[in-house]
């Protein structure tokens, strides 16, 4: 007991009789982030030590930044988010901040990505003088029945979509899928033999971010959510849900040829549509009650699951899917192959998504860009 | 532990220093401390009816109930004021007149339905106003110099003044929700939250007047020359007045009505008549007229006076097409003239009605309508033909309301608004057929 309390005193006087700097270290060096001065990036959490360097002291341990600082110094500057290859699930926590170069849990990516379209429309609403007046006249035009004519935008020629799709000015462009199937349908005009170097690897998590479009397209998206269909919530409520549990076990078995690259069994496919067909029929009365924005979600995954069936019963199946893709992945080449053969199209992102989708534009951009090189 | 006598004495100062800083001073200094609490608002005789009996209907601030205003009777401030097409005021002083000329041709670039103000205590003005919503046209009614008005509306204050004798300008105020705006139950007036779209035009029908923006003096004179100014809730109020070359028709008032508002005013002045005679009876007995006409002033009168229990009966079986649009759309327009309105109707249709939440928000959601982006997908449709089967009547005449709108064959399947459900039965078979395609790739699905 001595012995501990005349280390605590010898411990008090070292402390005490050290210079100033050795107990506060020099602010300017801890924590080393560029914009330490600025009051909103000053205080951080951190855990470490300063060391002597030759360059003088410098911080070593983790610091978690209150404030995210921008990115001037990060290799990704002016650059989409990385894709975070750990990050397999939504809403999964990773490192985030400067040091980790950006790279940030996809819930909050979802939401600063909602947050940035609500601030886009509002900046387009306050560049147009008129918003107000043209929205008044809108509703006014509806009420008396004569709807406006709602001249959709043009499609652009194929070269300018091209450029717009290798080089979009808002990852709006990617995550819907839009220019991933430029892309696309682009990519039979290159020279495969030199994008070779630039056929990238895409692992299995990746591969299962993919949402495709298309009938062929929603059935292998519901296929491969296949054990953890997203139901909505309506369908846990009483009345559907012993129906919902049907539904997912008959589903189940349709989907499991069907990933393992077979053509599901015929009866199989009529137990689905009967469990489907009851599903649908309890859930008329239930979905009638249901807001707007539930009903919805209700009726379009009742559709999903009808497009699914219909194209179960009118179209030859096998090897829609490569079992191989679960377990070693794929590559760029082999994507593009299967999806153009077998008429997939990319669709939108789901929330939480999007790192992927951009990882793959890039990957897409590269190889066609690798491929029109050689041709010049 | 007692404090001792200094630190009580520092205690005292600093309570006193915390005072000084935290009280705000008042502008003016000492006269204007004598002022009343902005809590408590004066109800004081502000200005006068010139108008014939039963042309103004008025309420207390805090009462529920509309009583029409005699002839050249006191009108107070903090009222709220329903005026009729026809009515017209005057200042206490004499000095500014209203006058409520309504749209009866309905040809106002942003529609306007009614029109409802409150006056308030004059101070440093001859007359200040809210408009709420609707038409007014402020006059300078001086023998001699400049009248000034302070006007209010939504966010703003204007202060107006009418540099000359006979000077005129006219002020239109119209809201809606925009397309798309998804119902939310909320707390009422929280800071943030959706409101709808407001704007305002003024143009100087006659004379000059300078016009205070929020510290900004805009001159204007009438056409030709700079005319109009132009406000809405989405952006900054106006810097600068736009020029007009010629009055644009709508805001002519020299121009003759058409038959069909000729027989509208005439209507509106046969209910003016009985309003100021049986004030309890008026709106019966226009809502349970043979003709149709009276019938739809009816509709008019309870939407601007928010009796809100005949515009639900009305939807609940309207006998026409008629009274169904236009009841669809005084609902669509009343609970945009407030930002509130949408959480009054739909405490309104649970607390009085006994409708369900769920139903309250689905007739809210069907009141507020969709976006293009809801229009392009297919599911949209389909849970309005769900609704065009459910057990109100409110609600399938709601969604056969935007299904007429949005199946350009719909019309060749009748659909009767006052029929049963089984009646609404056939029709969502016959337009179920008439679908559009779904779309695909549909940007956003998942989400």
């Amino acid at each position: 007991m001595s012995a501990r309390l005349s280390l605590a005193v010898v411990g008090g006087a070292l402390i005490l009789l050290a210079p100033v700097s050795a107990q506060y270290p020099t602010p300017a060096l801890i924590p080393p982030n560029p914009l330490y001065q600025h009051p909103a990036y000053r205080y951080q959490f951190y855990l470490g030590t300063t060391v002597p360097t030759v360059y003088g002291r410098t911080f070593v341990g983790v610091t978690v930044p209150y404030t995210r600082a921008p990115q001037l110094f990060s290799p990704n500057m002016g650059r989409p988010v990385p894709y975070s290859w750990w990050s397999v699930a939504p809403g999964v926590p990773t490192p985030s901040g400067y040091m980790s170069g950006s790279a940030s849990s996809a819930a909050a990516l979802a939401t600063q990505r909602a947050f940035q379209a609500a601030q886009a429309e509002a900046l387009r609403l306050r560049d147009d003088p008129e918003a107000a007046q043209r929205i008044i006249a809108a509703q006014a035009s509806y009420e008396k029945a004569a709807p406006p004519p709602r001249p959709g935008l043009p499609p652009l020629p194929p070269a300018q979509a091209l450029i717009q799709a290798l080089t979009p000015e808002d990852d709006q462009l990617i995550t819907s899928g839009q220019a991933l199937n430029t892309l696309l349908q682009a990519l039979p005009t290159i020279d495969t033999r030199a994008a070779e170097p630039a056929n990238a690897f895409l692992p299995p998590q990746l591969l299962q971010e993919i949402r495709f479009a298309t009938p062929k397209g929603e059935l292998l998206n519901l296929a491969r959510l296949s054990g953890r269909l997203p139901f909505p919530e309506v369908f846990d409520q009483e009345p559907l849900r012993p129906l919902k549990e049907n539904l997912e076990r008959d589903f189940a078995a349709v989907a499991l040829p069907l990933l393992a690259g077979k053509s599901p069994d015929r009866a199989a496919i009529a137990q689905l549509e009967n469990t489907l067909l009851r599903l649908e029929q309890a859930a008329a009365p239930v979905i009638r009650n249901l807001s707007f924005d539930e009903a919805t979600a209700a009726r379009r995954f009742l559709n999903q699951f009808h497009n699914a069936l219909r194209t179960l019963k009118s179209e030859n199946l096998s090897r829609l899917w490569n079992p191989n893709w679960n377990a070693l992945g794929a590559n760029v080449a082999d994507l593009a192959q299967h999806m153009l053969k077998h008429q997939l199209r990319f669709d939108a992102a789901p929330s939480g998504s999007e790192p992927a989708y951009l990882a793959l534009h890039r990957a897409l951009t590269a190889y066609f860009l690798a491929g029109q090189k050689t041709r010049k | 532990m007692a404090m001792s006598q200094p630190g009580l004495i520092a205690a005292a100062l600093v309570v006193m220093g915390c005072g000084l800083v935290l009280t705000p001073s008042p502008p003016g200094g000492a006269s204007a401390a004598a002022q009343p609490p902005s809590s408590q608002p004066r109800r004081l005789a502000v200005a006068r009816v010139l108008s014939a009996a039963g042309s103004f209907a008025s309420r207390l601030a805090t009462g529920t109930e509309y009583r029409p205003l005699p002839a050249e009777a006191d009108i107070h401030s903090t009222d709220r004021l329903v005026a009729f097409p026809g009515a017209n005021l005057v200042s206490k002083n004499g000095r500014i007149a209203l006058a409520f000329p309504g749209d009866l041709l309905g040809d106002a670039p942003a529609p306007i339905y009614d029109t409802a103000c409150i006056l308030h205590p004059a101070e440093e003005v001859d007359l200040d106003v809210t408009l709420e919503c609707g038409r007014l046209v402020v006059g300078n009614t001086a023998a001699e110099g400049a009248a000034t008005c302070r006007l209010r509306f939504w966010n703003q204050t204007w202060t107006i003044a009418l540099e000359t004798p006979e000077t005129r300008l006219l002020l239109d105020l119209s809201s809606r929700w925009p397309a798309g705006t998804r119902f939310q139950v909320r707390k009422m007036n929280r800071p943030g939250s959706a409101a709808p779209v407001a704007t305002a035009l003024l143009i100087v029908l006659k004379g000059q007047a300078t016009v205070d923006v929020g510290g900004v003096a805009l001159a204007l004179t009438a056409p030709p020359g700079p005319a109009e100014l132009r406000w809405d809730s989405l952006h900054d109020p106006p810097r600068v007045a736009r020029k007009l070359e010629q009055l644009p028709p709508w805001a002519d008032p020299q121009r003759p009505l058409t038959p069909p508002a000729r027989a509208l005013a005439e209507t509106l002045d046969r209910f003016r008549q009985l309003y100021a005679r049986e004030p309890d009876q008026a709106l019966t007995r226009f809502a349970t007229a043979k003709e149709l006409l009276p019938r739809l002033v009816a509709l008019h009168v309870a939407q601007a006076l928010d009796v809100l229990e005949h515009l639900e009966q009305t939807l609940h079986a309207p006998a026409t097409k008629d009274e169904w649009d236009l009841c669809v759309t005084l609902l669509r327009h009343w609970i945009a003239r407030q930002p509130n309105h949408d959480q009054f109707l739909y405490d309104f249709l649970l607390t009085r009605q006994q409708y369900a939440p769920a139903e309250g928000r689905i007739f809210l959601q069907l009141l507020l309508g969709f976006s293009e982006e809801d229009l392009r997908q297919t599911e949209t449709y389909q849970v309005l033909l769900d609704y065009l089967t459910h057990e109100k009547a409110t609600l399938r005449n709601l969604a056969a309301w935007h299904l007429l709108r949005l199946l350009p064959e719909a019309p060749r399947f009748p659909y009767k608004p006052d029929g049963s459900r089984e009646d609404a039965l056939r029709v969502r078979d016959q337009w179920k057929q008439l679908l559009p395609p779904p779309s695909l790739p549909s940007p956003g699905k998942e989400r």
